[in-house]
């Protein structure tokens, strides 16, 4: 059975169609692109799988659960983490305890008054922080890391509960060439040894290209072509719609 | 109701609106294009109806309406050249600190030039009489008022939909940074829209002079409840200030014509409530683009380190050993301090941390006074047994209350924070019968064994700095972790888990319970409370004790709680006009330190 299935989403907003019946499926241990213009409805997709906006029909399903209007927080407790287009972490917290935090929170302990929050759950926080190599940096506060640092750091986050499924809009969005390839390669190497299911969205057809197991192409809110990246960059309709070749 | 009281009390409630739209639009018109929460607004107002009067004595009434809003527009332009100016770019709360001082410089003022006393206003010429309105007598003036509202509401709407002025205002409204890049000037810009809005203020206030008498409590009501109306009709929309002071109004007038004057500031509240429920920015309002995000500079948590761990315990040492040294006098400010030490801590608990910005953070404390001193007074129950339960009343208030601020933020959640308490004041001050109104409550003595100074000085050190210890550990645990979570990054924090309007809403009522705690310490140490321990002056204390010691420190509160407090004391002991002096210094702090106070006690590696 897929991770991630979606069926049929639409959505419209003030009359204009962002999203027309799209499906699809992302599978444990594999890495799922999706890509098109602006506007093509990508964000659109995302926010939806995410739970930051209701489908006006269609489904989401996460291994068998309906994920479909459930608010961000309860989708993240069945399974789901995100990294955002601008990575978002607590700027007033050192890099540990921002993953301390998520693990506080899988735990179900953040509303706990008494234990002094500093001292738990330090070995696992460092444990996933050795996993995105940034466990020498553990003690710096997050404000003052480099953009590449705060990406890596983001994704322990997200994996700190560990998930079922990925999700990472513009994974490499503000970053330098060799840093993009760095984080696609450890989040590649993280999900598959975990066999985790990882959708992303992404501009550069490169990073695409180079770690996607499959596409998925958006064009004006519908699927237009999908599978194999050979596959997909070989359609006719993609050409199209990225060259505008006839 | 008959039919023709109806018909009366709707009139009313028209009359009634059309000032207080005048001052909400200006409120309004302020906030939308300089991002500054005018807390002064209220004071315009009231200068108004004072210039009004005294002009009216000499020159007649129909020259004393456009002189006093002239006045008041000119005051306007020179406060916005002089001060506003100086402190666009600074935090928020340090805008509205200094609007604040404001408040207090102009209300001493007209005390010194106006005296204590009420001052009644004359009848306006030509329309003294009253006339008939469906076999009820109404009067003429009334009706000239409800005229007015609506010119007033159309010659703005032309300002700014048909001058080239008013598409700059729009523009900036809209896009301040885009408008200033187009080239136009801002600094006129701003100086006029200040001006104009204390204008509509100043005529607002004017207007009004033959219908209720100039005093000095007005500014504060006057701009809490133009809060209410700009937040149930949505900030800087003036369609929307019209049509919500047409909502306040007739309820109140509503209220007050079927015999339950009292319950006008429930009523108020319940439409708020409602308002704010169904559409949290207001009728006419849109959720505002991101607000500032007070802590993103600031730096992690770190343990207490050793050197402050034994100064602490050198200062509970010295605190301790106080009473063998001085007496009376000393042990009465070292247990005010103490009080207001917790009050200022369970008010940075919110802010700080929570990012939670509240502006009426007395009524909690009130609350907590007012619950162990009917205990006490009312209900003859024990010191020991008030003193405990005294403090659910300021924890009850605050989860009542706090559950529709949680929902709101930035100067939002800040205005409605005011008129909540606004509205705890009132109901306290005007329940007579329960309260002791405006005179309080007297004799709560503490219990036999607790009424030596010294004594009462222990229990109060004892409890502070318990309550002080557990509000500091909850900031240390994963509660306090998860606040400031949620307040870095409320994306972030959504996205793994954690429900920030729940943990918010929490933090609130906690932090109304040891408020509530601190009140019900200050009740027994005063022997009797009075409406002026949970007023909004109280309220702004809270916020300068904070902010003077540095928002951005645990310790930073306890601090300028102690130095306000001392302060204070000593200023209103030695200078008749001290509120103008509070306030000039405070202007001072602020035109100095733009940046923050907080700036100060930052730079001691200890204070941390």
């Amino acid at each position: 059975m897929a991770v991630l299935s979606v069926e049929r989403l639409s959505k419209a907003y003030d009359g204009v169609q962002a999203l027309r019946g799209v499906s699809f499926a992302v599978e444990a241990g594999e890495l799922v692109a999706m890509i098109g213009p602006n506007g093509a409805g990508k964000t659109t997709c995302f926010n939806i799988v995410n739970g930051q906006i209701r489908p006006d029909a269609g489904e989401v399903v996460l291994e068998g659960k309906a994920l479909t209007g459930l608010a961000p927080r309860a989708i993240w407790r069945l399974g789901v983490g995100r990294t955002f287009q601008v990575a978002a972490t607590f700027g007033s917290m050192t890099v540990r305890e921002n993953v301390q935090m998520a693990l506080l929170s899988h735990e179900r302990l953040s509303g706990s008054l008494f234990l002094p929050a500093r001292n738990l759950l330090v070995e696992e926080a460092d444990a996933l922080l050795g996993d995105v190599g940034m466990a020498d940096q553990a003690r710096r506060a997050c404000a003052e890391l480099a953009y590449g640092d705060l990406k890596r750091v983001e994704l322990a986050i997200a994996l700190a509960h560990r998930p079922r499924l990925l999700l990472m809009d513009e994974p490499t969005a503000g970053m330098a060439q060799e840093e993009r390839q760095a984080l696609m390669t450890l989040a590649a190497s993280l999900a598959r040894s975990d066999r985790l299911a990882v959708l992303f969205t992404e501009h550069d057809m490169d990073v695409v290209f180079g770690f996607a197991d499959r596409v998925i192409a958006l064009h004006g809110g519908e699927v237009i072509a999908a599978g194999a990246p050979a596959q997909v960059r070989s359609d006719p309709r993609v050409r199209e719609v990225y060259l505008g070749d006839a | 109701m008959t039919y023709s009281s109806f018909l009366i009390q709707f009139l009313n409630g028209l009359a009634s609106a059309s000032t207080l739209f005048m001052v909400a639009a200006g409120l309004s018109l302020i906030f939308g294009v300089t991002r500054i929460v005018n807390f002064a607004h209220g004071s315009l107002y009231m200068l108004g109806m004072y210039i009004a009067v005294a002009c009216a004595e000499k020159l007649g009434f129909w020259w004393a309406i456009p002189i006093a809003a002239l006045g008041v527009c000119a005051f306007g332009a020179l406060v916005e050249m002089l001060l506003l100016r100086r402190i666009y770019g600074a935090p928020e709360l340090l805008q509205l600190l200094a609007t604040f001082a404001l408040v207090l410089i102009v209300k001493d003022y007209a005390l010194w030039q106006w005296g204590p006393d009420d001052l009644l206003g004359p009848r306006a010429p030509g329309l003294k009489d009253a006339v008939e309105i469906a076999g009820l007598r109404f009067p003429e003036y009334d009706l000239f008022l409800i005229v007015v509202g609506p010119l007033v509401l159309a010659a703005l709407w032309l300002l700014l939909s048909r001058t080239r002025w008013g598409t700059l205002v729009r523009a900036a409204t809209e896009d301040r940074e885009m408008a200033g890049a187009l080239g136009v000037n801002q600094k006129w810009l701003f100086t006029g829209v200040f001006a104009l809005g204390a204008l509509l203020a100043g005529l607002g206030g004017a207007l009004q002079i033959p219908r209720e008498p100039a005093t000095l409590m007005i500014d504060l009501s006057v701009v809490s409840d133009a809060f209410v109306v700009v937040v149930v009709g949505g900030l800087g929309s003036i369609g929307g200030a019209f049509a919500a002071a047409l909502l306040i109004a007739e309820i109140k007038s509503f209220c007050i014509g079927l015999g339950f004057s009292k319950l006008t500031l429930v009523a108020e509240f319940i439409v708020m409530a409602v308002v704010l429920v169904i559409r949290p920015w207001g009728l006419f309002g849109r959720k505002p683009g991101g607000t500032r995000a007070p802590g993103s500079a600031e730096r992690p948590l770190t343990p207490p380190s050793a050197r402050l761990l034994a100064a602490l315990g050198a200062l509970a040492c010295a605190l301790a050993l106080l009473p063998l040294v001085s007496g009376g006098y000393v042990l009465v400010l070292m247990t005010d301090m103490l009080v207001f030490a917790l009050f200022a801590v369970s008010l940075h608990f919110i802010m700080g941390p929570a990012g939670l910005h509240s502006f009426g953070h007395a009524a909690y404390f009130g609350l907590g006074a007012y619950g162990a001193g009917l205990l006490a007074a009312r209900a003859g129950a024990p010191m020991e047994l008030a003193l405990g339960l005294g403090p659910l009343a300021g924890g009850l208030g605050a989860l009542v209350f706090g559950w529709f601020c949680v929902r709101l933020s930035g100067v939002y959640l800040a205005m409605l924070t005011l008129a909540f308490a606004q509205i705890a004041w009132s109901v306290v001050f005007q329940w007579d019968a329960f309260t002791g109104g405006s005179n309080g409550i007297i004799g709560i003595w503490p219990a036999p064994w607790l009424s030596s100074k010294t004594a009462y000085y222990y229990l109060t050190l004892l409890v502070c700095a318990a309550a002080i210890a557990a509000l500091w550990r909850a900031l240390y645990a994963p509660f306090g972790y998860a606040l400031r979570a949620a307040r870095d990054s409320p994306l972030r924090a959504d996205a793994i888990g954690i429900d920030a309007r729940r943990l918010q809403w929490a933090a609130f009522t906690l932090s109304g319970l040891f408020a509530g705690m601190a009140g019900a310490l200050y009740a027994f140490s005063k022997g009797s409370i009075s409406p002026e321990s949970m007023a909004v002056p109280r309220s702004v204390d809270g916020l300068v004790m904070v902010l003077l010691g540095g928002i951005q420190t645990l310790t930073g509160p306890v601090w300028g709680a102690a130095l306000f407090t001392w302060l204070h004391d000593a200023a209103s002991r030695e200078i008749d006009y001290w509120r103008a002096a509070l306030g000039g210094v405070l202007l001072l702090l602020v035109l100095a330190f733009p940046q923050g106070i907080a700036g100060l006690a930052t730079r001691w590696p200890s204070s941390r």
